[in-house]
């Protein structure tokens, strides 16, 4: 990573710290928060949050979708650093910039590479379809059904290091090198101690003009990658523990899947990718609700048809929220 | 807490500066030719590969009787098996002069590149499998993952890049004579 990278991640952090600065008051329940560490809660005014991501890979899934094995003697591994801020900007209304830091280590058997770099950097704006918060202890009327539901709008700049820059090596990538434009629905409902979330999102690649690869230029051609759909279902328990906050478990299932990208604008035969995995998060809610601390699992089963043209892989996820009044 | 502007205002210029980085062409891409003159495509010195089956072949063994050699380099990835399968389907039936090579450059041994392409499919599938480990191939085509070269009859070098959507392979094997 150059010293233009390591200055500029240096800057976002310093920018995180300094913007969480102040007091810290009781969080309310929910209607935020539970699905993703950078959305803010109810009347609360920002939320920071930091996580570390570790990717192993343990084979791939063709065409077909039929999971295939490493080469033998490989150890293929990513993580991210990543640091998100998210504030409010109306009663509604809040916005958010999540920035990770990518570790590639690739070893195979004749060759090893490590390599270190920003990532892409995601912006997201959601609006709150709703006026209050909607958890609720037990259900008395048809209002206590209402969910918390929520509008959003994503954008992935392509800061990180793709094969159409300075990346000399597929070792090297740690962005896509596309600007993506999400459209996201997010809906929560929890009746204490049990809750449920669905969200999917739908994302549009900007075609762009391509005249390197992997550090050598070629004969210029424009690129896109196809629309991009994910959505995930999960269940949640959440356990109180007086005196010492909540403990809430989620398991999610989730499903990603991404049409072909084109060149020149004719498809390319498979590149259409999918993924399908099962997850299981615990979280810790502190007794004021300021610090959420989390530790995730993410597996995609090494099973014919979770996946095509993808590696399988585990994601373990350590992270910590701080939400701010 | 800080304001917001001040908030923003770290996050564009912390932006302006990656821009700086070897991400500027992402950020703001370009479709202008800027290639160089083209590579010298004279004579390759002597190249020697080792297949799969452990059996040391030079480039002239290889290129006997054939028109010309597709290097293919894989790392036994999606990427690759993609591109693999589209050259299977388009290319090895329609031109059965060439010689379509599956170079491993991950693997160690040729016992390793075996055991991979026969776990992933690719094994008895048409291609010619070979291992890169302690030849430097890789290294003398500045390849990674998905480079395609193309070398003539003559060992001159044709193509060397991506193989994308196969249309440039396809391009260059029909100028073959």
């Amino acid at each position: 990573m150059n010293f233009a990278r390591w200055f500029a991640a240096v800057l976002i952090a310093a920018a995180l710290i300094l913007c969480t600065r102040g007091d810290a008051r009781a969080a309310s329940c929910c209607g935020g928060g539970a699905a993703s560490p950078l959305v803010i809660p109810k009347f609360a005014a920002a939320v920071a949050a930091a996580s570390i991501d570790l990717e192993t890979y343990d084979g791939y899934w063709n065409g077909a979708g039929a999971h295939v094995a490493d080469p033998p003697g490989s150890a293929l591994s990513q993580a991210r650093l990543s640091v998100g801020y998210a504030r409010r900007l109306g009663d509604n209304w809040q916005a958010g910039l999540l920035a990770p830091v990518v570790m590639n280590d690739n070893r195979y058997a004749n060759e090893s590479s490590s390599s270190q770099g920003i990532g892409d950097v995601t912006a997201n704006v959601w609006y709150e379809a709703f006026d209050n918060i909607t958890c609720v202890y037990q259900v008395e009327s048809w209002r206590d059904l209402v969910p918390a539901v929520y509008l959003g709008g994503g954008l992935v700049i392509p800061t990180g290091v793709s094969p159409f820059d300075g990346a000399a090596s597929s070792y090297d990538i740690t962005g896509r090198g596309f600007y993506r434009l999400d459209a996201a629905l997010l809906v929560e409902k929890t009746v204490f101690p049990w809750s449920v979330g669905f969200s999917y999102s739908y994302g549009i690649h900007r075609e762009r003009p391509v005249n390197r690869e992997y550090g050598d230029y070629v004969a210029p051609y424009t690129k896109r990658l196809g629309d991009r759909r994910s959505w995930s279902l999960s269940g949640g328990y959440t356990h109180y523990a007086p005196g010492m906050g909540d403990l809430t478990a989620t398991v999610a299932y989730s499903d990603l899947a991404e049409g072909a990208a084109t060149i020149d604008g004719a498809a390319v035969p498979s590149s259409s990718v999918a993924r399908r995995a099962v997850g299981v998060t615990l979280a810790w809610t502190s007794l004021d609700g300021a610090w959420v601390a989390r530790f995730g699992f993410n597996r995609a089963p090494r099973l014919d048809g979770w996946g095509e043209n993808f590696p399988s892989t585990d994601i373990y996820s350590l992270g910590v929220s701080h939400v701010l009044w | 807490m800080c304001s917001g502007n001040k908030f923003a205002a770290a996050l564009v210029l912390a932006l302006a500066l990656a821009g700086c980085g070897p991400m500027a062409d992402d950020l703001n891409p370009s479709g202008s030719d800027v290639r160089g003159a083209p590579a010298p495509t004279a004579a390759a010195a002597p190249l020697t590969f080792m297949t799969a089956d452990g059996a040391a072949m030079t480039l002239d063994e290889l290129l006997a009787g054939r028109k010309a050699a597709v290097l293919y380099f894989t790392m036994w990835c999606p990427v690759c098996d993609g591109h693999q399968s589209n050259m299977q389907a388009r290319f090895l039936a329609a031109w059965p002069q060439v010689a379509f090579v599956l170079l491993d450059y991950v693997s160690a041994t040729p016992a390793q590149a075996r055991q991979a392409a026969q776990e992933s499919g690719w094994l008895n599938a048409g291609f010619t499998v070979a291992v890169d480990a302690g030849i430097g191939m890789r290294e003398r085509f500045g390849a990674t993952m998905g480079t395609t070269v193309v070398l003539d009859a003559a060992g001159n070098t044709l193509m060397a890049e991506d193989f994308k959507d196969g249309e440039r392979l396809r391009q260059t094997l029909e100028t073959l004579p």
